[in-house]
Order: C-alpha cells, then structure tokens, then sequence
C-alpha cells in the first residue's frame, strides 16, 4: 500500500514538470507584457525594455524556464514581476485561506448531500424527493458570482448576521465562500448519490436481505449505501479541481485574499512566475486530494485494496 | 383591450410616482470646523478595488500603491485637489535660474526609526526615482540632483521647466531614507517600509489587507493624522464595496462603482461625496493608418458621436461632456470648452466632411479594454455607422493595450486620461515625440505643435501659458487626432457620520484628515 502511495506522488513530478511548461509556454506566447500594467500611464517602450531587463524579460524562451524550473526544483517560485516580493511569500499568505473555503465547501457539501441523497432515494416519490430534485437543479444552475451577491445581500445587508468579506471574522467569515462556490458541488453530490441509490436499493440482494428480515434501515446502511457511495466519492474527488476554479469567484464576491484570485490577477498582468505558483499549489492539491480519493476506496472496497496491493508488489 | 391599456397606463403612472427622488451626492468640502469633531482617535477602514503593489516607491505608478504609500512616505510637494504641487517636507525653493531650482527641507523632520531626515536621504531618494522607469517622462528634464548643505538640495533641468514641483508630487517621489532604502535594495526585502510619514507601517496581509497606524511625532504637528490608524481593505467587486460601508464594516469606498449610485444616493445611512475630475475618456485615432490620417476624416468622427449618449452608458450621465481635442479637462490651465466653437453632435456635418475628404466609408476597429470603454463603443458604433464607418469592438486585457499600440493594431480605441493641472505635464506625451510608441497612442506628431507646447514650457507666468495654451487647443481642434467625450465625476460613498472627506480631480486623498 505505501509503495503504491510512493508511486503515485513520483508520478507528481512529471505531472508537475509538464504543467509548468505548458503554463510557461502560453503565458510566453500570449500578446501582452507585465511591463504595461507596471508602468500605466508612464509607458513608454523605452523604459519597458530597461524594466524587461531588470525583470529579466529579455532573456531567451528557454533560459527564462530552465532558471524557472531551476528555482522550482529548490523550492522557490520565483519573484513576481509585479509586485518584486517572493511568490511563496504571496502563496503562503494566500493559499491558508482558500485552503479553509475549500475544506468548508466539502465537509458541508457532503454531510448535507449524502444524506438528503439517500433519504430521497429511499423515498423517490415522497414530496421531499421532489423537492430535493428542486434544490438539485437550483444549486447546478446557479451562477456563483450571482449567488453570491444575494448571500451578501440577505445575510449582509438585510439581516446583518455575517460579515460582508475578508478573513477577519474566522468561521463566520468562510460560511458564505463555502455556501456560494458549494452549491453546485452540493447538487452534484446529491444528485450521483440519489441515482446510485436508487439503483442500489433495486439490487436483489436488498431484496433478500430484506426477506431475510434485515430492517429497512439496517439494509440500507449496511449493504445498500457502501455500494451506492462509490460514484459518490468519484465525484467528490473529481470535482475538488472545479471547487477551486469556483474559488476565483468566490473570493472576488466576497473579497477573500486567496489563491483563486491571485491566480486571476496574475494572468491578467501576465505575471508568469504568480501564475505558475498558483497552478502547482493547485494542481498538487487536485493530485493529492484524488490520491486520497483511491485510498478511501480501498477502506470502503477490500477489493479494491487488495487491487493496490496486488499492483504495488509487482 | 381598453380597459387592459387604463391599466397599464396606472400601473406606468404608479411606478413613476413610486420612483423616488435620489438625493444629490454632497460637495467634499473645502474646509471642516475640527470643533465638532466627535473623535479624532477612529480606526478608520477604507475600501479599495485593487491591493498596493510595492513599498518602493519606484516600481509602479499604480494610483492605489500610490494613495498608500503617500502616507508612510513624505514627499517634497504634496498635491492640492487639482493635483498640483504644495510643499510637504520643502520649508522653501527658489529658483536661482531658469535651469536650477534649490529646495530647502525643514529641520529636525523625524524618521519612523527615530532618526533624522536629511539632504542626503532627499537626494539619494530622489536618484533613485530618476533612475527607475515609473516615473517616465515626468522626470525627463532633470539632469541632476545634488546636496547643497544638510538642508538643501539642488536640482538642475535641462530647459525651463515649471511644473517640476508638480512632478515632485509622483508618487515615486516619495523620501525613502538612505539607509533603509539602501537595507532593502541589497535584501530585496521592502515588506516593513520607514518613512518620514503620517503613519508607521502596522502590517500587511498581500492581497487583504494595510494597516498603518498613527505617527505621533510627525515633523508637521499643526497637520497631523485626525485619526489613530488608517487599514486599507481590498474589495475587487464594485457591489462589494459598497455593501462594505452599508453593514459598517469600512468607512469609507474610495473606488465607489456608479452602479450602485442609485441605490445608495436613497439611502440615509450613508454619505455620497463627490467632486469634479479630470479624467477625460476619449476615443483615440491612430492617424498614421489610412483615412484616419486625414484630418477632415477626423474631424468627421469628431461631429460623428454623440458624447451625452456616450456620458449615459458609461458613467450613467455622471459627468460633463467635453468638446476637446487634446486631453484638456475644464479644469486644467487654459482650457477651454469647445475651441474656436467647432464641435456639436452633427452627423450631417460628418457626411459632408467624409465625402469632402473623398471618403467612402471603410471598416475599422475599435479597442477597449475597460467595462465603461466598452459601453461607451457601442454607442460610438453606432454613431460611426452612419457616417459609412463600420467598426467591429474588440475587447482586449489591460496588458495587451500597450503592445497593440506599439504594433499599429489599434486604429481607434476608447480609455481615458487622468490630467494634470498644468498641460505641460501631459501634452508632449500625449502628442509629441516623447510619447511615440508609448502613450501618444495616436501616433501624432506635428513639429508646430511641437513649438507650441516648447513655448508652453518656456514661460513661468501662468497667463501667458494659458494664452499658449489656448492656441494649442484651438489647433488640435482643427487637427482632431481624437475625440474627447466626456469627464467623469468621482465620487467617494462612506459612513454618514464621517467627517474631513476630501477628493482631489482623480481620487478621494488626504486620508490622514478622516474623523468623526
């Protein structure tokens, strides 16, 4: 088992490599210089020639990403050409917090979505299921930029139960970030877990459990969820990577320093190493977070465990 | 069906009387009586749209790194609300000729760090502006800059030049102590910034937050900070911020969005200030390409676009309309509203223009890379369509404006100009060779123009470079190499009970005077 896990994170570092290129790589070949958005107003072709050179801009394609991957290879990000300090001064100041949305967004997306998922399942054509369905298909369809705005309003402004944005409120600071970028992920949740449950509870040996005289509750918790629940924790995995896209949103609405919108800001002010910084911290999360998700599997499924062990020694 | 239209006429009626009366924003005022000042010890929070970028002073010309760190850092001049020079740390200057200026700083101005401030720090500090990039042409002139004594310092320009004590005020002007500036240089570490400042650097969290705090030993003690610290919060969305100040939880939006204008202009519980600007939006031609290098072609867009349309969907009819040809905001020395009377929104007028120029109409493209500029484009498209112009908008990011400039891929483009005060400042960037390829994005170039902005510069009496100016304007006029439409207003939306709000012709400033 811990050879596979060895496995999979060597595996990162190719990942990590070629992702850095391809982002390099765009971010090289796309119309537009960080020396523009420096200099404003006060542009004028010479002074950005002499900023390239001190950022050093003007070196070759090749030189600029091998001393990039150099540096990466040591830890360090790099410098942000805008604002001249350590990306990793900016990332360790920054990711904590989406770190924290994040993780919010989950652990309420699934202690709310399984449940109403199987309880619905359970009773598919109860007013209850109906309007689950209702929510389902609210929370996939609503913008979060728009959600936001009207969390803001009702909590905010209306009823003055929560902060407006920022971080200087702790937990009540995190609870409409995670609800405005969770909603889609809830729907989601939701929705896989009701169908796989539906599918389940129609299995024949639920039925013969049940004619065995196993209670209704008992059969559902003990053999129907177990199986329902791997699609469920494959979608939960799968959509961390989205979670964090919605982050960009999120904390543009409701003003939260973190990774989702310093990746934004950089891209618009072509700030390559801030660019760079912020898609390795999260790809190394999606890649970790999925390595978790086969982990939980193999608790969940001792087939699957065996698969893994199995591979890992040959 | 008749009883259906008396009914929507009610309902039309209902909802008309049902509107209510927005309340006109206030004037900021000149002065405020400090005797009914209720607190003068208030953590103050602002709200801003975007983070600072850097405590040195001479990496960046953003405004919202410059409306910061101005409190940390003295400079030589401050500015007044028309942006123009008035001493800070400058206890007196003289001219000892036209080319040599000698500036002499107050005694005993302390540091943050408890130290003394002197020539030395003033001429090290302001080397170091002249030989970064962010404050480009302003600093074009100076040739020198030298210590005197321990108080004074000189500095030497390569012609006349009067608006040095404007462009004192850059913000990468700001005093940097030598040795601090010298400690952060070689570490590359500027995250703890001394100054000789209202405010002492508190803490930062990069892209939250700035907290300043109080500096009780303030060289200046008759115009010290009016409150105990100053935290700057960073809000990106508009609506946001404005929610910000509604709930209490800033004080003050410095970059409040018209969008919300309606809805807080109702509202009693928080104050809407505002304050003419000289930000000029204007549509840019780029009059090397083909009939854009026809000045009846210019002047023919020129009557072409409706500017109060323009004004509407930009600024929601927030401001004035402009007749200029040359970035002049009726504020600035001269200006003058429409030159030789030339302009009104006359597409008939246009039509002749164009055909006398024998043109048959083309297509072309307009770039912006602003919300408002994009707005403002399609009313322009549309206006140009009658004349036989068809122009596709083509959105682009901020950093790919520049290039694109500098590539001749922009043959017309909508942004705007924030101005100074004095011409001088703008004008040969805007149209002359100093700013080719650079911010005279119209690629103009006219050797009498030229001469003009030369004898603008030349004279130190500001009647008769008004009088220069005038001719300027009356010749860009005719010249047309873009079209002004409008200057915005700004407005400042904060806490209703706040007090000593005050907004120059670019932004809400002076910070340190925010109390209750």
């Amino acid at each position: 088992m811990y050879k596979y896990i060895l496995g999979r994170l060597i595996i990162l570092i190719p990942v990590i490599l070629a992702l850095t290129f391809v982002v390099f790589t765009i971010m090289y070949f796309t119309p537009g210089d960080p020396t523009a958005v420096i200099l404003g107003n006060e542009y004028s072709p010479e002074a950005s020639e002499q900023l390239k050179a001190e950022l050093g801009l003007d070196r070759p394609f090749f030189v600029q990403y091998v001393n990039y991957v150099i540096g990466l290879c040591q830890g360090n990000f790099g410098m942000s050409y805008i604002t001249r300090a350590p990306v990793s001064e900016q990332l360790s100041a920054r990711f904590p917090h989406t770190f924290k949305i994040v993780i919010a967004a989950m652990v309420f997306c699934v202690a709310l979505g399984i449940p109403i998922g199987v309880y619905s399942a359970t009773k598919p054509n109860s007013i209850f299921s109906n309007i689950t369905m209702i929510i389902g298909l609210l929370g996939v369809s609503l913008p979060i930029f728009w959600f936001g705005l009207l969390l803001l309003l009702l909590f905010s402004v209306q009823l003055g139960w929560l902060p407006p944005g920022g971080m200087d409120h702790g937990f009540r600071s995190i609870i409409m970030p995670a609800l405005a970028v969770g909603a889609n992920y809830m729907a989601n949740i939701m929705r896989t877990t009701r169908s796989t449950m539906l599918e389940s509870v129609r299995q024949d040996y639920i039925r013969t459990a049940r004619a065995k005289g196993v209670s209704r509750g008992a059969v559902i918790r003990r053999h129907a969820l177990p199986n329902a629940l791997m699609p469920t924790i494959t979608v939960v995995g799968m959509n961390i990577g989205a979670l964090l896209g919605g982050m960009v949103l999120s904390e543009t609405v409701f003003a939260i320093p973190g990774t989702g919108r310093m990746l934004v800001e950089a891209i618009k002010s072509r700030d390559t190493p801030s660019v760079l910084g912020c898609l390795v911290v999260m790809a190394l999360c999606v890649a970790i977070s999925n390595l978790i998700v086969d982990l939980i599997y193999a608790f969940i499924d001792p087939r699957i465990k065996a698969q893994y062990s199995a591979k890992a020694g040959n | 069906m008749k009883r259906f239209s008396f009914l929507l006429v009610a309902l039309l009626m209902a909802a008309v009387m049902a509107t209510p009366v927005l309340a006109a924003p206030k004037e900021a005022p000149d002065v405020f009586d400090l005797s009914e000042a209720t607190n003068l010890d208030a953590d103050i929070v602002i709200v801003q749209a975007l983070d600072m970028v850097s405590w040195d002073p001479t990496n960046t010309s953003d405004l919202s790194n410059g409306y910061v760190i101005n409190n940390v850092y003295s400079k030589l001049f401050t500015f007044d609300r028309n942006l123009n020079g008035i001493p800070e740390l400058c206890e007196s200057y003289e001219m000892l000729s036209e080319n040599e200026w000698h500036f002499k700083i107050y005694e005993g101005i302390k540091v943050h760090d408890g130290s003394i401030l002197t020539a030395d720090d003033v001429v090290h500090s302001l080397n170091r502006t002249k030989n970064g990039t962010a404050i480009g042409a302003l600093f074009a002139p100076v040739v020198e800059i030298s210590k005197v004594d321990d108080l004074t310092l000189r500095i030497l320009t390569s012609g006349p030049y009067p608006a040095l004590p404007t462009a004192l005020t850059h913000q990468s002007t700001c005093i940097v102590p030598q040795a601090y500036a010298e400690q952060a240089e070689a570490s590359g570490d500027w995250s703890h910034p001394i100054g000789s400042g209202r405010y002492t650097f508190t803490s930062r969290l990069i892209g939250d937050s700035i907290k300043l705090t109080r500096f009780d030993d303030y060289f200046n003690q008759d115009d010290k900070a009016l409150n105990n610290s100053l935290t700057f919060k960073v809000i990106p969305e508009g609506s946001s911020r404005t929610i910000a100040v509604e709930t209490g939880a800033a004080d003050m939006n410095v970059d409040f969005s018209t969008v919300d204008y309606n809805r807080v202009a109702n509202d009693d519980s928080v104050a809407l200030w505002q304050h003419y600007s000289q930000t000029v939006w204007h549509l840019g031609m780029n009059t090397t390409l083909e009939w854009f290098n026809n000045p009846l072609v210019r002047q023919a867009v020129n009557f072409a676009v409706n500017r109060d349309d323009c004004l509407e969907v930009g600024h929601n009819g927030l401001g004035t309309v402009v007749y200029n040809c040359a970035t002049f905001a009726p504020t600035c020395l001269g200006a003058i509203d429409n030159p030789l009377d030339m302009y009104s929104y006359d597409p008939e007028r246009a039509k002749a223009l164009m055909a006398e120029a024998g043109c048959p109409g083309f297509d072309t493209e307009i770039i912006v890379f602003r919300d408002e500029a994009e707005r403002i484009a399609q009313v322009v498209q549309a206006d140009l369509a009658d004349i036989g112009i068809n122009a596709q908008i083509v959105r682009i990011e901020n950093a790919v404006f520049a290039s694109m400039i500098a590539e001749h891929k922009a043959p017309m483009f909508i942004t705007s100009w924030g101005a100074y005060w004095d011409p001088d400042l703008f004008l040969a960037r805007r149209f002359g060779t100093a700013g080719i390829g650079g911010v005279n994005r119209g690629w103009y170039l006219n050797e009498e123009l030229d001469e003009l902005i030369a004898e603008g510069r030349a004279s130190f009496d500001n009647e008769v470079r008004a009088e220069v100016y005038k001719r300027v304007q009356e010749f860009m006029a005719i010249e047309a190499p873009e079209v002004d439409l409008y200057v915005s207003i700004m407005f400042a939306m904060t806490n209703k009970d706040l007090r000593g709000v005050e907004i120059n012709v670019e932004r809400p400033f002076n910070y340190y005077k925010l109390h209750y």
